[in-house]
């Protein structure tokens, strides 16, 4: 039996998925290159060392949130 | 949004014990339908989030824990309500950068709660054109649904 949860659901034009870890470091590594021009894991290295403090921009916190939990 | 544009949306966690995230487009801008003759203007949103057991109506309920909600007309971005108590200790208050004005940008405005129903209702006075004509009525039963289970930040229905 397939799992529910890794379904896909469509509500008009709207799709809705679930996405695995590895994927979901991906959106966040693009982020970070798109935005910051860094990789996700430069990005998060840097975050975790404290970096950022003081240089939070708007771009920073947009990237932040869409770092996975437990990475 | 299926009232305004075709997406994707994804959520990366059903676990009640981690802190999910979730994205339009996988963070890229949801361009919105324009008004003939408009500017374009587009939506950018993250969530995080966290599925916690519900005592009253369960078994369970979804919790905001965070949101960037940035909204774009002709590729300039104009607003980004943020919300990201868990990064920012030292700010853990909903606030919008006023990122067209040069002199607010940086400052973070209060805003209260922010629901992704009342950017959309913003992005149509910057000229989205949803593509359902009852779209007022599903924003006002959302926030109907929303009051019913929020636990701060209620609004008026």
């Amino acid at each position: 039996m397939s799992d529910p949860t890794e379904e896909v659901t469509t509500v008009g034009k709207v799709q809705f998925r679930k996405l695995d870890e590895d994927t979901s470091w991906r959106v966040f590594d693009r982020a970070a290159h798109r935005h910051l021009k860094l990789s996700g894991e430069e990005f998060a290295r840097r975050w975790d060392e404290g970096w950022y403090e003081g240089r939070e921009t708007v771009d920073v916190m947009k990237v932040v949130m869409l770092r996975p939990s437990g990475r | 949004m299926a009232c305004f544009a075709s997406c994707k949306v994804t959520a990366d966690s059903y676990d009640p014990d981690a802190e999910g995230v979730l994205t339009l487009n996988e963070g890229d801008r949801v361009k919105l339908r324009r008004a003939p003759g408009g500017q374009r203007v587009a939506l950018e949103a993250s969530m995080r989030y966290r599925i916690v057991e519900h005592p009253k109506k369960g078994p369970w309920k979804v919790n905001t824990t965070g949101w960037v909600y940035e909204l774009y007309r002709a590729d300039r971005r104009l607003l980004a309500f943020h919300w990201h108590p868990a990064a920012t200790p030292d700010n853990v208050l909903p606030h919008l950068h006023a990122e067209a004005s040069a002199r607010f940008r940086k400052h973070h405005i209060p805003t209260g709660r922010v629901l992704i129903e009342d950017v959309l209702t913003l992005a149509v006075e910057l000229g989205a054109n949803p593509i359902k004509d009852d779209w007022a009525a599903i924003m006002r039963k959302n926030r109907r649904n929303f009051v019913l289970g929020a636990t701060w930040g209620s609004i008026p229905s």
